[in-house]
Parts: C-alpha cells; sequence; structure tokens
C-alpha cells in the first residue's frame, strides 16, 4: 500500500471520525475504490485517535456504509482486522488443500507451512476428504497439534466418482456452475487463507490471501480467480516464470520446498552406488527405463570404467503399475547383475541408500516438450546433495536451481553427456568426493529449518502489514 | 480515559451480527456486493460463449435506466426525513430525468438488441463453419487449446 496516496483520508481520520465517513460515503458513491488493507488500516486509526463514545457511534455506521456499498464480507472482513489489531484473538489461518487426504510433496509444503505458523495463529486445514491429524503427522513427521482439520466434501466430484481418490479440477465443466464456490465461501471466514493446491477456482474472500503455486497447470477459464490473491508464491524460479507466461500473472514470492533428508553424518567411503530415487510414474514421466537403458549401454562401452559399479533404482509406486511391467519385462530380457530395482522403501532404507550413495542420476525432463512434465523443482535431487552424493541431473526444470553445475554437482543435456560426466568423476574419485562435499553444503539450502524461518518471516510480515499486529519474535 | 472494553464488545456484537447475515448468503457476489469481473484475455472458446451469454443477460436485466431504485438513508437519526425528502427530490427532477434519460432508454434498448441480432448471426455462422470443417476435414483432430 502507498500510505502516501491516502493521506487525506489518514488525515480525515484522524480529524473526525464523522469526516472520515462523509469522505467515505463520497467516495463509494463516485466508484472509488479503496483497497481492504488501507480500509481497515484506517478504521485503527479512527478508534485509537478518538473518545470511546465517538468511537461507539461510529463503528456502527461505518460497517453498515461498508455492508452496503461494497458487500457484506468487506464488513466481516474490517470488523475482523479490528478484533486481530485490538489482540482479542489470534489471527486465523485457512489452509485449503484438495488432495491433503493422499500423501505428496506439495502436501508436505503446506502441512510444514501450517506446522511453522501455528504458534502465531489458529489454523484450519481445509480438505474435501476425510483426512486425520495424526495421519498427515505421521506422514510427513510433523507436528500439527495446534491445528484442525476441517472437512468440506464438494458435491460435484462426490456425486462424479466417489472411488477416485484424486479431486481433478480439470474435470470440471466451466459452462456450469463453480464446485468450488464452497471453498471460496468458507475462506470468508479466516483472516489469511491459503490455496495451497494452485486450485484457481477458488476465490479468496478473507482479508489476506495466498496462492501456493507448484505448476501452473491448466489455463486460464471463466473461473480464474488467481489474480483476486493478495500473493502468488512458487515453489521455484521455473514454477515462477511459468506463472508468468501462462497465466501473465508475477509471483510475489518464491520458497522452495523443505527438504529433509539430510544425514545425521556422511560416511568417508561410500560405495559404487549410482542412485535414481523418484517415483514410478504410470506414465513413465520420471524416466527409469531411459536410465536402465544408458547404464547398460555405459557398462557394454566401458565394461572396465563401471566394474564394481552398481545401478539402483528406487521409488514409490501404485500396484498393478503399468510402466513398473515394462521396466520388469526389459530387466528380464535384459539381465543385470548391477542394476538393483525396489520399490516403495521404508524411510529408514532410503536414507542408508542416500548415505552409501556416491552420484545421484535424474532424468526427468529429458527429451520433453511439455513444461509441466520437466521438474517443477526437484526434491529427490535436494535430498541426495543432503547426503554428499554427486547430483547428475537433466538440465531444466527447477534442477537448474538446486545444482550448481560443476561446483556441487552436473547437468546434462544428452545421454552422451551424461555418460562422459558419469564416467568422469568414476575416474577422478578425489574429485569426485570434492563435488560430494560442496553438494553437501549446497543441500542445507534446501533444510527444512530454511523453509520454516522463510515462511515466518514472509506471513508475520504479511499479517503485520495487513493489521497492523505485532509478533514475539 | 478511553472505554476500550465497550468498543471492545461493540465490535463482537458487530461481527455476530455479519456473520449471522453471511451465514444466509450463498452467492458469492452477493457477499462481494458486485459481480466477478473476468479477465477475457486467454479464456478458451466455450469459456468466452458462457461469458458472453451471461454478460448479455446482465445488460438485458439492466437495460432500463428509468427503473426506479430504492431510496435509503445510512443515518441512525433523522433517517425517515432525509428519505421523504429525497423521494420529494426525486418527484420534482423526474419530468427533467426522464426527458433526457428516456433517449438513453431507447438507445440502450436499441444496442442491446443490435447485440443479440449478433450473437445469434455468430452462433449460425460457427454452425456453418463446424459443417464446412466436417465436410472438409472429415478426420481432422479437435484443436487443443495451447498457451
Amino acid at each position: 500500500m502507498a500510505v502516501k496516496d491516502y493521506a487525506p483520508w489518514r488525515r480525515a481520520a484522524e480529524k473526525s471520525p464523522r469526516h472520515f465517513l462523509r469522505l467515505l460515503r463520497r467516495s463509494l458513491a463516485r466508484n472509488k475504490a479503496i483497497p481492504q488493507e488501507v480500509l481497515n488500516s484506517l478504521a485503527l486509526t479512527v478508534i485509537q485517535t478518538h473518545p470511546s463514545s465517538r468511537v461507539l457511534r461510529f463503528l456502527p455506521r461505518l460497517v453498515q456504509t461498508v455492508a452496503a456499498e461494497r458487500g457484506l464480507q468487506s464488513a466481516w472482513n474490517l470488523v475482523a482486522s479490528l478484533e486481530v489489531a485490538l489482540h482479542h484473538r489470534k489471527p486465523t489461518i485457512g489452509l485449503y488443500d484438495n488432495a491433503a487426504h493422499y500423501i505428496g510433496g506439495a502436501q508436505k509444503y503446506g502441512c510444514t507451512i501450517a506446522s511453522a505458523l501455528q504458534d502465531d495463529f489458529d489454523i484450519t486445514l481445509i480438505a474435501n476428504r476425510p483426512v486425520a491429524r495424526s495421519q498427515l503427522e505421521n506422514w510427513y513427521g510433523l507436528d500439527l497439534s495446534r491445528c484442525r482439520v476441517k472437512v468440506i466434501p464438494i458435491p460435484y466430484f462426490e456425486k462424479k466418482d466417489r472411488l477416485r481418490e484424486l479431486i481433478d479440477a480439470g474435470e470440471v465443466d466451466t459452462s456450469q456452475e463453480n464446485p468450488f464456490h464452497l471453498i471460496s465461501l468458507e475462506s470468508g471466514h479466516y483472516d489469511l487463507f491459503i490455496n495451497n493446491c494452485m486450485l484457481e477456482m477458488v476465490y479468496p474472500l478473507a482479508n489476506v490471501s495466498i496462492f501456493i503455486t507448484h505448476f501452473p497447470e491448466r489455463g486460464k477459464s471463466r473461473f480464474f480467480y488467481v489474480k483476486k490473491y493478495s500473493q502468488i508464491v512458487a515453489n521455484s524460479l521455473y514454477t515462477a516464470r511459468w506463472i508468468r507466461q501462462k497465466w501473465d500473472l508475477n509471483p510475489h514470492q518464491h520458497l522452495y520446498p523443505p527438504v529433509d533428508m539430510e544425514a545425521p553424518f556422511v560416511p568417508q567411503e561410500k560405495e559404487n552406488i549410482i542412485l535414481s530415487v523418484s517415483r514410478f510414474d504410470p506414465g513413465g514421466n520420471k524416466q527409469q527405463l531411459k536410465m536402465i537403458e544408458v547404464f547398460q549401454h555405459i557398462s557394454r562401452d566401458q565394461p572396465e570404467k563401471l566394474k564394481g559399479w552398481r545401478l539402483a533404482v528406487v521409488g514409490g509406486s501404485i500396484r498393478d503399475n503399468p510402466y513398473l511391467g515394462k521396466i520388469n519385462g526389459h530387466l528380464s530380457r535384459n539381465p543385470s547383475s548391477a542394476i538393483e530395482l525396489r520399490t516403495n522403501l521404508p524411510a529408514s532404507d532410503l536414507k542408508s541408500l542416500y548415505q552409501k550413495a556416491k552420484i545421484f542420476w535424474h532424468f526427468c525432463g529429458l527429451g520433453q516438450t511439455d513444461p509441466a512434465k520437466v521438474e517443477h523443482f526437484g526434491m529427490t535431487v535436494a535430498e541426495a546433495m543432503q547426503n554428499g552424493c554427486v547430483p547428475i541431473a537433466f538440465r531444466g526444470g527447477g534442477q537448474m536451481e538446486i545444482v550448481e553445475d560443476t561446483v556441487s554437482g552436473f547437468l546434462f543435456s544428452t545421454e552422451k553427456e551424461l555418460a562422459e560426466k558419469t564416467l568422469d568423476l568414476i575416474g577422478r574419485p578425489g574429485f569426485l568426493g570434492e563435488i560430494g562435499k560442496q553438494a553437501l553444503e549446497r543441500g542445507k539450502r534446501f533444510r527444512r529449518e530454511v523453509f520454516v524461518d522463510a515462511v515466518q518471516a514472509y506471513v508475520r510480515d504479511l499479517v503485520r502489514a495487513g493489521f497492523s499486529v505485532s509478533f514475539e519474535s | 480515559m478511553k472505554d476500550t472494553e465497550e468498543i471492545d464488545r461493540e465490535i463482537q456484537r458487530l461481527k455476530k451480527t455479519l456473520s449471522e447475515e453471511k451465514e444466509n448468503i450463498q452467492a458469492i457476489e452477493e457477499l462481494i456486493g458486485g459481480r466477478i469481473k473476468v479477465d477475457l484475455w486467454g479464456l478458451g472458446e466455450k469459456d468466452l460463449e458462457k461469458m458472453t451469454w451471461e454478460s448479455f443477460s446482465f445488460l438485458e436485466r439492466n437495460k432500463d435506466c428509468l427503473a426506479p431504485t430504492p431510496i435509503t438513508s445510512h443515518r441512525e437519526y433523522g433517517g425517515g426525513i432525509i428519505v421523504a425528502a429525497k423521494k420529494a427530490l426525486r418527484a420534482l427532477t423526474r419530468w427533467y430525468a426522464e426527458l433526457i434519460l428516456r433517449r438513453q432508454k431507447e438507445f440502450d434498448g436499441e444496442l442491446i438488441q443490435i447485440l443479440l441480432a449478433m450473437l445469434l448471426r455468430l452462433e449460425k455462422m460457427n454452425g456453418r463453419i463446424g459443417a464446412l470443417e466436417v465436410l472438409t476435414h472429415p478426420a481432422s483432430p479437435k484443436k487443443e487449446e495451447r498457451v
């Protein structure tokens, strides 16, 4: 808010409540927009400046005027902001995720935000399908004890296909009513509303609203309300670039996701393992099959150099995964004792593999033309680095922000380049160790603590500006 | 000395009243006291068509600039007198308003008529283009919207 633009308003608020009301009515009648946060702040000025008898006469008139001219929500937001500013209660946050009932990186992002803010705010996690707080705590290893969960089913999806786990907003028929208006209405009950599932069809009604984008998946539709949010947050600069390109909007902030795979210690002697950790996406987006083929190709071409090295391909998978079937089929036709395929590994085993592995391969994005299929951030690359495992990742998407090429890892554009860089590293163990140390240092940049500190500072600043509230540091 | 408790109670009372009123409203546009403006740039064909008809029906509903609007006052005391005065003033000036606005009303009505004719023509032309496309490229896939 440019305060100087509203200097006459502030002077009017300081002079007399009646003067301020007259100015407000005149402006509203002329359709002159005044931002909600300015209105909230001016109302607070009147309360703090004038005697209670005048304030008590002024308040109902102000609320009535605002309700009549700007709608009930604006009047409600004004009163709610006064409650917060006068310390009647903690500010409330509604954090919405339509996939909260499903384990995922984006959901972990949202829950980490909730966990980081729960001491300063009253937090409600809004979901569309049942999920227990204890479940979320177990999935992400977080303390959410001061948060509550509210489930709001969306009838459109309940009727459509109750058995399908994910609520896919892409299925919404935009020629009909907006099924997410229920969530928009709910957003009007909080001081701060956070949309953590980049669901552009939710219209924010809260005083302050944040739209978190993990990637702008859909184009604009008639239910496109991202512009209405006070703030747009991107999880990487790559995502930020696509928000600008696809939606013509400028993100206000970028916050890298929290990565907490840091090993308590990194063993001095690592094993000759090339590791890959990625979900076995049924569409084959993460390209594990290509990776196996490349490894087999290098092994055939340079058997001496790769002697004693193995490739561990690890990741989560759904049952009856066609892509996993394809990989197994390939391995049975081209067996190799140096390749290890492991699915749905317990976290402790995964951590141990990260600690042991010397090199980490990540192919996601290779040969892709669709920007959505390139890694938006690349959590597993950062996880590997936190364990001193040297990443060789595809030169694209968020990976380019994590790995500093030739400093804390390597980037490649073609399979040939990958093979060359891998063989070079294998042939120079001292250099491999040096880059591993750099990777370890770089990995710290993405620690959960860094994310928590950034979120706390960012949201506190927003609330301070929107509600004139102070926080204990 | 400021009686903060009384102010706090007043804020609570106002919030309670507003919350109760808010509970009865299910339409966002009613809550925000106006229509949600949609950025038409970047919309797909289907969405644009829907938007066009929605806007058209809004124009159609509000085309009469002479339609009476309720006279109210926000004032706690003396509101009745203000309303009566406003009513009297409006009655006195109505002949003049009508003199100017009757032409505006006719103009708006005609404009809406032309808009409707254009929209209907566009629909018919779309139908004909669709039929021609089927004839010239029977197996062509549907064009995907690209950003």
